[in-house]
């Protein structure tokens, strides 16, 4: 598996998150959790375990089309920018360098100046940054990133090439919740770092380069009444890190006394030049440059890479949706709902409704009741029946004593039959059944009436008959009707 | 290794049920159930897997239409007691193939082939004989067997009931399709295992895994719930005025940022839904009307979101109030002087008025011209009343089966006291997310999951919803 820097992945993370929202959250859960059963470590860090996803969906995605991903172009910018750093370090360097210590051999070099430029402002610049981030005032840091070559570039880079700095500015434009803020603050001092860490090798360069092809002469003067064997203390105090180690980059306080100088006399005190001398201060500056130029700025590259790279990570598991990926990774896929398509019936055929009976004098009937469905006299001459005599059918009635009634009440040539049936329950295939069978036995004219009872203090529910109804629709029998007792 | 999942055949008379409890057992709403009777005419499987794995099975089958001339063949088939299984089996491949004993064959198969029995019966509507034949048919199969007593009707008739189920049956519960808690559900999917020793490990599996997902979809929707709050107290709207004093242009972009923050509120709501695999529920809530009176209203302030003392021992009036002060001091101040003195003093809708709780400000560009931003909206108690909205929707989600087809409705007195009843450490916690999110600044994700967290105690632990379970449960007892 390919692996990818911090930044790219991240990038990719959110790019990934941003299209998922198109997909389905079943598709997705579907992929993920693949992808955590198989590649998943739960108990590793959140952004491990990010990483390893996008690199898997990477390779999937990888597969229909080739193209590079917007991480990898975002890191690729990042990489571009920081060569550029470089080369603008290093020129700076080079420049200020010759600029500083420019010897024409009429004054030598003023070495305090040289210190104060090429040493003390790094030292300012960083212990601003070390008190900043102290405090804790990223906005200090912001407005102050104005003087940040990094952030210049940046801003400069935007005008150009605005594609390629899409990922990263989209990365870049903070929202709440992926913290954001605190990434773009990171990146921007960890950039700067490769500015001056290049700066201080560009000094380094150039220093030498002055030495191997030119006399270098270094003095020091001022106004001051000062006593030389204090301003060789301060000499000394400043070379106390190399003691030890490069003794020849110590000035000695005879080398101190014949540097100062006066302008007006345009020599110096001791009179005559002594250039060898005065030249052998350029190892002191050099061991300068490292010490407090070079070192400290390594250490912050080093150190603000770290913070960057956590901030990367920190991104990474804040991002909004990135719990969540997290989530369907490690939680088991459970399903429960059904398997292929739903058949149901619940648009029946439309068969012509049945019609209404004739309200008119009561209709002498057989009685019919069905399964124990009740009836009784005065509520049957309620609806215009009269009852002649009661059978029962369906329930615990066999099938055969069933066939036999009908028989036996078709052999009485009625006038008109009444089924007793239960509103409650739905009208089952049988009891069509059983209505088709008296039908095949009764002439075609004569009423059947299917009565509804309610359950007993209840009434017939509209829904209950206009279920019954469109049941029975299905015999298609013009003497046919349902009512509700 | 097929057969030795535990399946269960739901079956019984039409239009007691039977697709309701399988729809809320699979949490599937796509099964139909209608009050017609017959709406089941095939049967339909719902496997409970895990990764892939299945632990078990349900299959919704068509209710008995002929059970009586069924049981009349089977009798007039049968020699003695000892056959009857294989005469069972041979019905079903006598008339596979005829549609007059389709439901019948329909049923009874995933039975033959090793299914366990649950009975559903209304235990709102009486007894009768008609189902006699039924449960003789599935005495003949040998088949395990358990009764569900489901309640469609308000009415009870379990006492009838239960005599002649307890001849048919060994084990009888109560089930009610539509109202069952997670719980009960989960009570009575492992109560299954009461019917095959060899089904006790994978019920009880599956048990786990299904509550484990509850809490991962509850975790996954109070997630979305903070996002999105933190989201919409973030957002605003940007348009190019080409009048800085054109009240139309404003108001035009005040009802576009409005109708944003509703879009945004609504696809929260459907993204909880979807999670508890509602797809297309239809909702009823009163809109966020931003400038609607009724919303806005002192009421609906106090049900949905903090009280003012809440307010103030939230400590936001405090320091972070001092921005929304000046809000109501420049904007609010006509307010004030046109609604009289009764409406400052009674009035804690005038502090929150309409157009006070959206920071409107005027921009000049610099190649000339205005730019109106509205929002992000500095009102304190705005958030608590989306947040009140929200934990009362995921509520009613979580809390609802997917048997229940009606529309979800959020009423004002569902959503009571929910966030003021947030312990007071709690709300801080999140209040301060509000103040960051509304100022812009970034979120840490230890805060978030604090909230989350929160919410997810705030659902899990409903003390409606265990009142419920213990009187489900005191009538199971009875059975
Ligand atoms: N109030 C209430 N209604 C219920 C309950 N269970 C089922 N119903 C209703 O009863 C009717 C029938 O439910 P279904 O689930 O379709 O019944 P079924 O047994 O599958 O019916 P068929 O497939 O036709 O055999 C529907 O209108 C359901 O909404 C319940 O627990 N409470
Ligand atoms: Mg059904």
């Amino acid at each position: 598996m390919q692996k990818h820097s911090l930044l790219a992945d991240l990038v990719d993370i959110r790019d990934q998150i941003a299209r998922d929202q198109e997909t389905s959250r079943e598709q997705l859960q579907h992929r993920d959790r693949k992808i955590g059963l198989e590649n998943d470590r739960p108990l590793s860090a959140g952004g491990t375990r990010l990483r390893r996803w996008i690199n898997v969906i990477r390779e999937q995605e990888g597969l229909s089309n080739s193209q590079v991903s917007s991480g990898i172009k975002a890191q690729q910018t990042i990489n571009i920018v920081i060569t550029l750093l470089w080369l603008l370090g290093a020129i700076c360097g080079w420049i200020l360098t010759q600029a500083v210590l420019f010897y024409d051999g009429n004054q030598p070099v003023n070495i305090i100046s040289a210190l104060l430029v090429l040493v003390c402002s790094q030292l300012f610049t960083l212990l601003l940054l070390l008190v900043f981030s102290l405090l804790g005032l990223p906005g200090v840091l912001r407005s102050l990133s104005v003087f940040n070559p990094a952030a210049l570039l940046l801003g400069l880079l935007k005008r150009i090439n605005s594609d390629r700095l899409e990922a990263i500015s989209k990365l870049i434009s903070s929202t709440a919740i992926t913290g954001t803020a605190a990434l773009r603050q990171r990146l921007i001092v960890y950039l700067a770092q490769h500015f001056t860490v290049a700066l201080n090798l560009g000094i380094i360069a150039a220093l030498l380069y002055l030495v191997a092809v030119s006399d270098l002469a270094f003095g020091w003067n001022t106004t001051l009444e000062v006593d030389t064997h204090s301003v060789a203390r301060w000499f000394e105090g400043i070379s106390w890190p190399w003691q030890s180690l490069v003794p020849a980059a110590v000035p000695d306080i005879q080398l101190v006394e014949t540097s100062r100088y006066y302008r007006l006399q345009g020599q110096l005190r001791n009179g005559d030049w002594q250039a060898e001398q005065l030249g052998s201060w350029w190892i002191y500056i050099l061991m300068c440059v490292l010490v407090y130029g070079l070192l400290p700025r390594l250490l912050a590259l080093i150190i603000s890479g770290v913070q960057y790279d956590r901030a990367v990570s920190g991104a990474m598991t804040s991002a909004s949706g990135a719990n969540q990926i997290l989530a369907r990774m490690s939680s088991p896929l459970v399903s429960t709902i059904a398997e292929g398509e739903d058949d149901s019936a619940i648009i029946k055929n439309v068969r012509p409704p049945l019609t209404r009976r004739q309200s008119g004098r009561d209709l002498p009937c057989l009685v019919i009741e069905w399964s124990e469905a009740r009836s009784s006299t005065d509520k049957l001459t309620a609806v215009g029946i009269e009852p002649l005599q009661y059978f029962s059918a369906g329930g615990h009635q066999t099938l055969a004593e069933d066939r036999n009634m009908v028989v036996h009440i078709a052999s009485h040539n009625p006038q008109g039959i009444a089924v007793v049936v239960k509103s409650w329950e739905p009208p089952l295939l049988e009891f069509l059944d059983f209505l088709r069978s008296l039908r095949g036995r009764l002439d075609k004219t004569c009423p059947l009436i299917v009565l509804l009872t309610a359950i007993s203090g209840e009434q017939v529910e509209a829904y209950q008959l206009e279920s019954w109804e469109a049941s029975l629709a299905d015999l298609s029998d013009p003497a046919l009707y349902v009512e509700p007792l | 290794m097929e057969a030795q999942i535990p399946v269960f055949a739901i079956v019984g008379h039409p239009n007691k049920g039977k697709s309701s409890i399988v729809s809320t057992l699979a949490q599937d709403s796509s099964v139909s159930v209608s009050p017609l009777s017959g709406t089941t005419v095939h049967c339909r499987t719902y496997p409970m897997r895990v990764d892939g794995k299945e632990l078990y099975r349900l299959i919704d089958t068509p209710g008995f239409q002929r059970a009586r001339a069924a049981m009349d063949w089977m009798q007039r088939h049968s020699a003695s007691a000892s056959d009857h299984v294989e005469v069972v089996g041979k019905f079903v491949e006598k008339h596979r193939n005829h549609q007059h004993f389709s439901s019948e064959c329909e049923l009874l198969t995933p039975i033959l082939a090793g299914a366990g029995i649950l009975y559903v019966i209304d235990g709102s509507i009486p007894y009768g004989p008609e189902y006699d034949a039924e449960m003789e048919i599935l005495r003949w199969t040998g088949q395990p067997s358990m009764a569900l007593i489901n309640q469609i009707g308000k009415a009870e008739y379990f006492e009838q009931w239960q005599q002649p189920l307890s001849q048919y049956f060994k084990i009888v519960r109560v089930f009610n399709a539509q109202t069952a808690s997670f719980d009960r559900q989960i009570q009575l999917l492992t109560g299954f295992s009461e019917l095959s020793d060899d089904w006790h490990q994978p019920l009880r599996q599956a048990a786990d895994q299904l509550r484990a997902q509850r809490r991962h979809r509850l975790n996954l929707s109070a997630r979305c719930i903070t996002e999105g709050l933190v989201n919409i107290m973030q957002a605003s709207e940007r348009s190019n005025l080409s009048n800085k004093d054109d009240q139309v242009e404003i108001d035009k972009s005040i009802e576009e940022f409005q109708r944003k923050l509703i879009k945004m509120e609504s696809r929260m709501r459907s993204e909880v839904e979807s999670y508890f695999n509602y797809h297309r529920l239809e909702r009823e809530e009163a809109a966020l009307g931003i400038a609607s009176e009724d919303l806005f209203s002192e009421r609906t302030w106090k049900l949905f979101g903090l009280s003012r003392d809440q307010l103030v021992t939230t400590g936001m009036i405090g320091g972070a109030a001092g921005g929304s002060l000046l809000d109501i001091g420049s904007g609010g101040l006509t307010m004030f002087l046109g609604s009289g003195l009764g409406a400052i003093i009674g009035g804690a809708s005038a502090w929150f008025g309409a157009k006070q709780l959206i920071g409107t400000r005027i921009l000049g560009l610099p190649m000339g011209g205005h730019q109106v931003v509205v929002g992000p909206i500095t009102n304190l108690n705005f958030p608590w009343v989306l947040l009140g909205r929200a934990i009362t929707h995921l509520k009613l989600v979580s809390q609802r089966t997917h048997a229940m087809r009606d529309q979800l409705e959020i009423t004002h007195s569902t959503g009571s006291d929910i966030v003021s009843n947030i312990p007071s450490a709690q709300r801080r916690a999140i209040q301060r997310i509000f103040t960051s999110a509304t100022k812009g600044h970034a979120v840490k994700e230890a805060e978030l999951s604090r909230m989350v967290e929160t919410i997810v105690s705030l659902v899990a632990t409903d003390p409606d919803s265990m009142k419920q379970d213990k009187s489900s449960e005191a009538s199971l007892d009875t059975i």
